[in-house]
């Protein structure tokens, strides 16, 4: 496996992590904050009925409420906390369910007490929670692409420099004069690597021919004597005077 | 034959030129680059045996300036170099042949002989010898207009003794020269003895004489 494709694999990977995990992070910030705008929204709901009832001394009509549902039930409760719930919301003009957010609390009207539930649809928020997500999957979509040309298009165009003196170092044969050529790149690592290759190989060079010229030598003065030894035994048999 | 032999150790130089001298032919010996070249320069000569191992210089050296001057000397390499290297170098630059010291003499003479051959009589050539002739392109031998069938070895031994007519060979140098270096390590030579024996047969066969002398412990004589 090329270090390219390593790299890559690992880009990948830590970037698609990283955008999924920053994803996820999205979506609970934006649900939290989504959840206590609405529990405001009901709260200030919630005010205005109290207002009204402490007005007018009666319970609201439920037009007064846009498209909030509220709901007015009769109890003997003296003692209830306010409490924000996740409901089922009924949308009264596109007559569907969709998901939404409650409160419930204790008004008093003359003496009676009356549980108001005031239940608002959540639709909003989730379309926005929809959004965000596509734009997250876009991006991630897009990162992966671009990441992926540029590493086979200008990672490998980085490289060549790196596989051209490897092929040099491939073919360097110590007994050939022939040098191992600098490279010109505007890389430093390379512009090194180069530098230090045609070094190592001239002088390994000259030190390959330094001992080939000291065994040339040394065969020479040993292979000379011998060579007139024997021509000199040849020249020896020729003279009848040795023949026995 | 006008040979000039380029060599620096004095004995070896001395040994090669009284050895080639004789038989119509001049050897010429020097002993540096510097008086080879001036030596080149004025005279012509057939072949040039060349030292690689100068005391002033390469012997490639030598060979470069001949084959720039436009000369065809048959060259011989002597050289103690037995790299392939140095062998491949001196016959791209235009050497004949190469040996590597040590030599036998008798080696030396059947080779530079060969290359002379090739050299002054373009390859087609009869080699006679006392009424031996051989065609050297054709490999055949006939004595006194009889064709003689020889084996292969017959035939180089042959050729080996011709080169060196006159001169006593030692056993040794022929199995060097025929069967390869590392026939010199053993111990008996009684293989080339029969060698000799059917040659010896069979020239006698067609001519009457009996051309090889056997000197007893050393070699054989062709004459």
């Amino acid at each position: 496996m090329k270090l390219s494709a390593h790299y890559n694999k690992a880009s990948i990977i830590i970037s698609v992590s990283v955008l999924l995990i920053s994803g996820i992070i999205y979506y609970l910030i934006i649900n939290h904050i989504a959840r206590e705008q609405l529990d405001s929204d009901l709260g200030e709901e919630f005010g205005e009925v109290v207002d009204y009832v402490n007005q007018n001394g009666r319970l609201p009509k439920q037009a007064d409420f846009d498209e909030d549902v509220t709901t007015f039930t009769k109890t003997e409760v003296t003692n209830f906390s306010a409490r924000f719930y996740d409901t089922p919301y009924n949308n009264p003009k596109e007559k569907k369910t969709e998901e939404g957010r409650a409160v419930s609390a204790l008004v008093k009207v003359n003496g009676q007490g009356y549980i108001v539930t005031i239940v608002e649809s959540r639709e909003n928020t989730e379309y926005l929670i929809q959004i965000i997500s596509a734009i997250t999957l876009a991006l991630t979509a897009v990162l992966l692409c671009v990441m992926i040309i540029t590493n086979r298009f200008v990672l490998n165009g980085l490289w060549k420099p790196f596989y051209y003196i490897l092929q040099q170092v491939k073919k360097f044969n110590v007994a050939d004069t022939g040098k191992i050529s600098t490279i010109v790149s505007n890389v430093d690592e390379f512009k090194d690597l180069s530098d230090a290759v045609e070094k190592m190989s001239s002088r390994v060079t000259t030190d390959y021919q330094g001992l080939k010229t000291f065994t040339e030598n040394a065969s020479h003065e040993m292979m000379t004597p011998l060579a007139v030894i024997t021509s000199k035994l040849d020249m020896l048999i020729q003279d009848e005077k040795t023949w026995p | 034959m006008k040979l000039l032999l380029i060599e620096d150790e004095q004995s070896l130089r001395e040994t090669i030129a009284k050895y080639f001298s004789g038989e119509g032919n001049i050897c010429e010996v020097c002993a540096d680059q510097e008086t080879a070249i001036r030596k080149i320069a004025l005279y012509n000569y057939d072949c040039i045996l060349l030292d690689i191992g100068l005391p002033d210089g390469d012997g490639f050296a030598i060979l470069k300036h001949l084959r720039s001057t436009g000369k065809n000397e048959c060259v011989l390499i002597i050289s103690a170099r037995n790299s392939l290297d140095d062998k491949i170098k001196g016959l791209n630059l235009g050497a004949d042949d190469y040996i590597t010291k040590p030599f036998h003499l008798a080696e030396l003479k059947a080779r530079l002989m060969a290359i002379f051959r090739r050299k002054a009589f373009e390859n087609n050539e009869l080699l006679s010898y006392n009424g031996i002739s051989v065609d050297l392109s054709g490999r055949t031998v006939s004595v006194n207009d009889k064709a003689m069938v020889l084996t292969r070895k017959e035939y180089d031994m042959l050729i080996f003794f011709i080169a060196n007519k006159g001169k006593v060979i030692s056993k040794n140098a022929i199995a060097e020269h025929l069967w390869g270096d590392e026939m010199d390590m053993l111990d008996s030579f009684d293989f080339i003895y029969t060698h000799i024996k059917n040659l010896r047969k069979k020239l006698m066969e067609l001519s009457g004489k009996d051309f090889f002398a056997t000197i007893y412990g050393v070699g054989y004589k062709f004459s």
